[in-house]
């Protein structure tokens, strides 16, 4: 089974148990609050409310910033126990990777790899997902293929190479993708493949990082997807009902460009959200699973049944959206 | 987008524009490019009829408005015969004007009561020009027309029509083509103001009338309050709008008759009250008379706004359909 489709049927089994509502009502009350504003900036799902809330102190003590009010402790451990969650399935998901390369750490591979988070004080995971679920779900992302290229180019990177190397390159590329944008193919995989042999050791060390930075955007999707599930039953849509005019379809980077009504079920869409978009963009009618880069302009301008600007990046069958930006390495 | 033709006096230069199609050669030019064979009979007749049309035209313009509706309507409807000709290779085989005309029921003296009923769907002109320069839409069997239909239709009667009959509306609104452009992506949508909408009641209900609401725009999406209500295209730009003779975009709107949305296209209503004008002038000299002379309301000047709209719109709107694009006449001073 595709990984895609594993992670639909992931979030499916996640019903509508007594504990989803809780979580999502604790979501739904602090999401107006100056700690929810901020969080839904960082697009980090509970990690976010929990950073946040773990500096609520230095942050309160910036003149420009908004007090953060401190958490009941019930919906404190309510968004803990769901982090614990995501964090168990990343890390057992990303196994076969982290045992054959130990330095190449599960935090080297987590979405949420860029900040710190002090350590929770609840110590067991929510039971948002069986674990029979999770462990079916985690057999399938075993056959990511991205698992299989960074653990095939892991003699490339010398023993020596620390976590802490790993964890700061990882983030220093990561950074340079968000810098260009959506649209375009960062210089350091222009440059290689033009002006290196795919056998040399930079091109292999380039597809092992290629490899950990998909890896680690296919469970930022999936992260993201969960939480989406605590609000929707369904993907929001962009299709012929309010789609303005479709731009490009940039091949470099799997990012396609759409101006679209904004109004109704769109007005939740957020940059980061996962959204599916059906059109005939390449000939053929199909379904697109995108995740949302870019907005323009933003919701406190835009009002509803004005056209909005979206940069979408294409998610594979893997959830990976960083597939097409390396494949050429 | 209409193909812009620079000209000091439109009404000559659009009769230059039609008159080729009464010399052989060109019809017979006409004839290759659009793939149709001409016997010499239909040839005749296409050139004769244009021949012809523009003579009545001519002379409705120095007639007074005793008689000239009738001469405009031989002459519109001369013209959509000989030009329907060209456009299908074949002569006409209607055997009546396909329209028949009713005094208003009550006492009423307006010319916006009387009644058209279009008729004889198989041998009636009215439908065989439908046939052509209309939607195919069957107009027989729909019921009544009334003149206040007619009149409502047409953007340069706006004025005259508000201020004629209020409270009524015109069946048609403004509308703004607007290009715009977000990121790398730029889109065109048409624009309509609130204000103009909220005239109507409900704007939503009022969009909704559109001809060619659901089909042309994604579904409307109305914030209130707002200035305007964007209607985005589905695919490409609708080509339902009707203009002025300025060249001002309206959108029009559809008529309810017998439980149909339907909306004649503008040669269609014109000629249906040219029919009107004529039919009354001729076969009604007393009430004809009474109002020329005598009118109090007003009326008389919407009705000769309509014939001076008739007179230029009219053959532009023909040499749009022989065409097939819309031609805007405009006197451009050069900025060099």
């Amino acid at each position: 089974m595709e990984i895609r489709k594993a992670a639909f049927e992931l979030c499916k089994s996640i019903g509508s148990s007594k504990e989803k509502e809780a979580l999502k009502e604790t979501f739904l009350k602090i999401s107006n609050t100056s700690l929810g504003l901020q969080a839904s900036s960082l697009r980090l799902q509970a990690f976010s409310y929990l950073l946040l809330h773990q500096r609520r102190n230095e942050i309160s003590l910036k003149p420009t910033a908004l007090k953060i009010e401190e958490l009941e402790a019930k919906d404190l451990e309510s968004l803990e126990r769901f982090h614990l969650l995501i964090v168990e399935l990343n890390r057992r998901c990303v196994s076969p990777l982290t045992s054959a390369k130990p330095n190449c750490t599960a935090n080297v591979l987590s979405p949420y790899s860029a900040y710190n988070l002090q350590p929770l004080k609840a110590k067991v995971r929510s039971d948002l997902i069986t674990d029979a679920e999770l462990k079916k779900f985690v057999t399938c992302f075993h056959s990511h293929p991205q698992l299989r290229t960074a653990i095939d180019t892991a003699l490339s990177i010398p023993a020596t190479f620390s976590s802490e190397h790993y964890r700061a390159r990882v983030l220093e590329l990561d950074e340079q993708i968000r810098q260009v944008g959506s649209k375009r193919v960062p210089d350091f995989i222009t440059y290689a493949v033009d002006n290196e042999l795919p056998s040399s050791m930079n091109r292999i060390a380039l597809r092992h990082f290629g490899a950990i930075l998909g890896l680690r955007a296919s469970l930022s999707i999936l992260n993201q997807l969960i939480f989406m599930k605590l609000f929707h039953d369904k993907l929001l849509s962009i299709d012929s009902t309010n789609t303005i005019k479709l731009g490009a379809y940039h091949f470099g980077t799997g990012t396609l460009t759409v101006v679209y009504q904004h109004g109704g079920l769109l007005v939740l869409v957020d940059p980061g959200d996962i959204i599916v978009v059906k059109h005939d963009l390449l000939g053929d009618y199909k379904t697109y699973f995108c995740r949302v880069d870019t907005l323009a302009p933003g919701i406190p301008i835009i009002m509803p049944g004005e056209p909005r600007y979206a940069e979408l990046r294409e998610i594979d069958d893997s959830l990976n959206p960083l597939a097409r930006l390396f494949s050429s390495v | 987008m209409a193909t812009t033709i620079r000209s000091e006096d439109p009404n000559s230069e659009q009769w230059t524009l039609l008159s080729q199609y009464s010399y052989p050669i060109h019809i017979r030019r006409y004839a290759t490019a659009h793939g149709l064979s001409f016997s010499d009979d239909t040839l005749s007749y296409v050139a004769g009829s244009i021949r012809q049309s523009e003579a009545y035209f001519t002379a409705a313009k120095s007639s007074p408005l005793d008689i000239s509706p009738l001469l405009l309507y031989y002459g519109a409807t001369i013209l959509l015969a000989g030009v329907r000709s060209l456009m299908t290779a074949q002569t006409p085989a209607a055997k009546h004007h396909g329209m028949r005309f009713f005094l208003p029921s009550g006492t009423s003296t307006r010319i916006a009561d009387f009644r058209i009923r279009p008729v004889r769907e198989s041998d009636g002109a009215l439908q065989e020009f439908a046939n052509v320069f209309g939607d195919g839409c069957v107009l027989p069997g729909l019921g009544d027309w009334t003149m206040l239909e007619i009149f409502s239709s047409i953007p340069d009667l706006r004025d005259e029509f508000e201020r004629c009959y209020e409270p009524e509306l015109t069946n048609f609104v403004p509308v703004e083509t607007v290009t715009d452009k977000l990121g790398e992506i730029e889109f065109t949508y048409h624009r309509v103001r609130m204000n103009t909408l909220k005239r109507y009641g409900d704007p939503f209900k009022t969009l909704s009338s559109i001809v060619g609401a659901r089909v042309n725009y994604i579904p409307f999406r109305i914030n209130i309050p707002s200035e305007h209500a964007n209607l985005y295209f589905r695919e490409k730009q609708p080509s339902d709008s009707i203009y002025s003779i300025s060249g001002q975009e309206y959108l029009p709107m559809n008529f309810e008759k017998n439980g149909q949305n339907i909306r004649p296209t503008q040669l269609i209503l014109l000629v249906m009250g040219l029919f009107g004008l004529g039919f009354l002038s001729r076969y009604y000299p007393d009430r004809w008379n009474a109002f020329v002379r005598t009118d109090e309301t007003g009326e008389r000047l919407l009705i000769e706004k309509f014939m001076s709209n008739c007179h230029r719109q009219f053959p532009n709107l023909v040499l749009d359909a022989v065409r097939g694009e819309r031609l805007q006449f405009a006197y451009l001073v050069s900025t060099d």
